[in-house]
């Protein structure tokens, strides 16, 4: 390289992306740029996310980035007792790039594969500061953010996307079967892990390392000619199960794959409302939570850094044992370089891209950032969807696209909150994320992952230091069922007032109109004396005019409403008579706690008081 | 058995949060699906449970029913979470009619009070699945009004997209061109004999996986043909095609 200190003489400050950072890590350049600094007097821009970043590629300890971590290290160390560092007050990456696009002494440092440049393109910013692009190769100076816009070409899709071939060779891997890597090492299949659409995952003798084993059929030359590309990145990352070897037959016919072992249970069982938190993480609060996903952000992250999208977010794609220990699974639908991410759901996809079929085009970072705010509110709801509502339009579709997102700042939507405690996690937040979801999903705007991973960060220091007065926002489900030590009694009271809540919301409109001028006090204690008085199944009468045409079934549907008065309460009433009072008691701390239920009970109560009064009438 | 219709409880929805994939079964247990064709429906039935139940995606969100026609209309599982122990017991056909129209109002009728209850809820859910297995025609008192009046209920749901239909006719002494009437978006009703049970309940489990984990179109499903879009190639064009596109 030429001499680095007369190239930049022109310049008065460095913008520097960390993605610059990860190319230059184990070369000398660093030194040498940290030595202009300091003999030219020149200044130096930070994100304010730099730490973060730094972070994310820190956590994820890949031994060929050590030198990264210790040259950023050691550059800022020598840096800071100059006073040359200067930190933006911006935490998103375009945010930091405007703030400087256009300044003609400045130049900014940019890495060539970096989501940065992606952003930069995507967003369509001009601007006439230097930029200043690396690889691992090599540098390339230009002398405006426009020229080299003009020469940096965002790369098109493979064409072997257009290709329908498929490798048919006749090969049957199974427990018990030997495969190779590359370099001709072989590769026990112990035993079997899972059964997927795509393949099968093994166990290795290696404890550390499982393989994939594709179906017949289903490698075509797109996805393998991905895992080589995969491979040769050596994502050698802590919580990212990335292909590590190629895996073929004893005659060389590709089959599948190595990676890093995941262990404890995917997201998605695990995060999927309040049975299932209890059940995998029954000792958890609020912070174990927000902990998790940290985590996973982290390392979906560092993927972006290292120009990878991992297009298809869901929460089965990752796995957690603690929630310092996430990784990352099902790594072989990312999109790297031209090579796309051919999957995803309707759920976490923006729905500008639902009618497009996800192998024919390259996802951008913003595609990517709705898809991780979309993991973000999962994560902190506990598995729920943003847009999961009650009441609402027919399809999720439409939810998402009219962004009816129902929670609100002013809590003027309360009504439309899924049933379970989702209403309480919501006012358990910190303002911050609170507006961001609020922007997200009401207003449409979309943040940037490494503003999610500040704002959590920010949430979780909150939750550290114990900055809520309200002990029950530090619960997983606040002012709700989540202490496991709790009366078995509780639970089936609360069940049951829901169930006559549901009931009546249902179809006792006229009774519940009649009830809402009912003072909240009275009505909760009839609610209490509610809970001893059987009540007729709504639905008997609503089956039967509905199946007038089939005479049988109108037979059996006021038959089954019987059964449901004694399946309903009745049948928790009779198992648990000899805990009346403790249960009522039970149900009095309950409605004290959540006060949306009680007046949704008040409206039942009232509601069967009114059909109790007609039929002594009648 | 119990019989139920619409009964909204929490612990029959469960807490999850994952988005719901009713699917209700109507059968037919007239007189002709006694003996090996019952047997055969039951072996699919129960390998298509435990895959449902073996998936931790499917598990929690395939939400199934059961309803059966023969003589009478019995809910023979109703609609509820399905656990990771839980089995099913076997269906036994009866000696009598085919009440075809009656057994499928039934179903819109479960599968339209579950769907207020995860509205009520706040649970998101996929458009549900009316899954019809018949080896006749209808039978019995009213049949064909009934016939006409759920081929009309059917066609409109799928119509708006609120429902996907699977019209499966079992042998050679089906009405088919009633059960075609079921619905409108597929071309011919699968057709299957006896023997190909499995065949289907297996194709059912791989669909309702693929909706739930891959966000498959309700159009795929329409398109039984799972045509492997592509050419076979061998080992050395493989790794041209891939060495061309470096």
């Amino acid at each position: 390289m030429a001499d680095l200190s007369e190239v930049f003489r022109g310049y008065s400050a460095f913008v520097l992306d960390y993605s610059a950072l990860l190319e230059v890590g184990d070369t000398t350049v660093h030194d040498e740029l940290v030595d202009i600094i300091i003999n030219q007097e020149k200044k130096l821009f930070i994100s304010k996310s730099f730490r973060s970043f730094h972070g994310c590629v820190s956590l994820e300890g890949n031994p060929r980035e050590k030198d990264v971590v210790v040259c950023t290290r050691d550059m800022f160390s020598r840096l800071y007792p100059t006073h040359s560092i200067r930190e933006s007050k911006h935490t998103s990456t375009l945010g930091f790039v405007l703030e400087h696009a256009n300044n003609v002494t400045e130049c900014l440092f940019l890495g060539r594969n970096s989501e940065t440049l992606e952003r930069i393109r995507d967003a369509n910013v001009t601007g006439r500061c230097a930029v200043c692009v690396f690889s691992k190769e090599r540098m390339d100076l230009y002398p405006t953010l426009d020229i080299c816009l003009s020469k940096e070409k965002p790369i098109s899709v493979s064409q072997l996307t257009q290709s329908n071939d498929y490798l048919d060779v006749e090969v049957y891997c199974n427990v018990g079967d030997i495969v190779y890597t590359e370099a001709g090492e072989e590769v026990s299949l112990v035993s079997k892990i899972s059964t997927g659409a795509e393949g099968i995952v093994f166990h290795t003798k290696d404890p550390k390392l499982v393989a994939k084993i594709y179906h017949r059929g289903v490698i075509t030359p797109l996805r393998w000619r991905k895992l080589i590309t995969m491979r040769d990145m050596h994502i050698d990352a802590v919580g990212i199960c990335w292909p590590c070897e190629l895996l073929y037959t004893y005659n060389r016919v590709p089959v599948g794959y190595l990676m890093k072992t995941g262990k404890g249970t995917t997201l998605g069982t695990a995060f999927d409302g309040p049975d299932a938190m209890m059940e995998h993480f029954p000792d958890w609060e609020r912070l174990q939570v927000a902990k998790t996903l940290s985590s996973t952000l982290s390392r979906m992250i560092y993927l972006h850094m290292h120009g990878i999208l991992v297009g298809d977010i869901q929460l089965k794609n990752a796995m957690i044992s603690t929630p310092d220990d996430v990784y990352l699974i099902d790594m072989d639908s990312v999109q790297v370089a031209d090579m796309p991410c051919p999957v995803g759901t309707e759920e976490f996809t923006s729905p500008e891209l639902w009618e497009s079929s996800f192998v024919s085009f390259l996802r951008k970072p913003r595609h990517e950032d709705y898809s991780i705010s979309i993991l973000v509110f999962s994560l902190l709801f506990c598995g729920q969807h943003p847009y999961a509502q009650r009441n609402g339009r027919e399809t999720l579709r439409e939810e998402m696209q009219a962004l009816a997102f129902p929670y609100s700042l002013d809590g003027s939507t309360d009504d439309r909150i899924p049933l379970g405690g989702y209403d309480f996690i919501w006012k358990s937040l910190s303002d911050r994320l609170r507006e961001m979801f609020y922007d997200t999903f009401a207003k449409g705007r979309l943040y940037e992952s490494i503003e999610w991973l500040n704002a959590v960060s920010e949430y979780t220091d909150m939750l550290i230091k114990r900055e809520f007065e309200d002990e029950e926002m530090y619960h997983v489900f606040p002012y709700h069922v989540w202490n496991a030590k709790l009366d078995e009694s509780q639970v089936n009271s609360r069940r049951t007032v829901r169930e006559a809540i549901i009931h009546t919301s249902i179809n006792d409109e006229v009774a519940m109109g009649a009830a809402k001028d009912v003072p909240l006090s009275s009505m909760t204690r009839r609610g209490l004396d509610y809970a001893k008085i059987p009540y007729s199944n709504p639905y008997s009468s609503a089956s039967a005019s509905s199946s007038k045409s089939t005479g049988k079934s109108q037979g059996f549907a006021s038959n089954n409403g019987m059964q449901n008065t004694s399946s309903g309460y009745h049948s928790s009433s009779s198992s648990n008579r000899g805990k009346q009072a403790e249960r009522s008691k039970g149900l009095v701390e309950f409605l004290n706690n959540n006060h949306q239920t009680a007046l949704l009970l008040a409206l039942f109560a009232a509601a069967i008081l009114l059909i109790i009064i007609l039929s002594l009438f009648l | 058995m119990a019989k139920k219709v619409g009964n909204i409880s929490e612990k029959d929805f469960g807490s999850s949060t994952k988005r719901r994939l009713p699917i209700c079964f109507c059968l037919d247990v007239s007189g002709s699906m006694s003996g090996n064709p019952i047997n055969e429906l039951n072996d699919g039935l129960q390998s298509f449970f435990s895959s449902i139940r073996e998936n931790d995606e499917t598990r929690s969100a395939a939400d199934i029913c059961i309803v059966t026609f023969g003589g009478s209309v019995d809910i023979f599982l109703p609609f509820g979470k399905i656990t990771k122990s839980q089995t099913i017991p076997r269906i036994s056909a009866t000696t009598s009619l085919t009440p075809i129209g009656e057994g499928i109002l039934t179903a819109l009728e479960l599968l339209n009070v579950r769907k207020t209850g995860y509205k009520e809820l706040g649970i998101k859910y996929y458009q549900p699945w009316l899954v019809v297995i018949t080896d006749g025609a209808p039978q019995g008192e009213n049949s064909m009004e009934n016939m006409e009046k759920a081929i009309q209920a059917v066609t409109e749901l799928e119509s708006k997209d609120r429902l996907v239909v699977f019209n499966i006719g079992v042998g050679n002494n089906v009405d088919f061109s009633l059960l075609k009437r079921l619905s409108d978006k597929r071309a011919e009703p699968i057709s299957i004999q006896t023997a190909q049970f499995g065949k289907l309940f297996a194709f059912l489990g791989s669909s309702s996986s693929s909706v739930v984990t891959s966000g498959m179109k309700d159009d795929a499903l329409y398109d039984l043909e799972q045509h492997n879009e592509g050419t076979s190639v061998a080992m050395d064009d493989f790794f041209r095609t891939i060495e061309e596109c470096k």
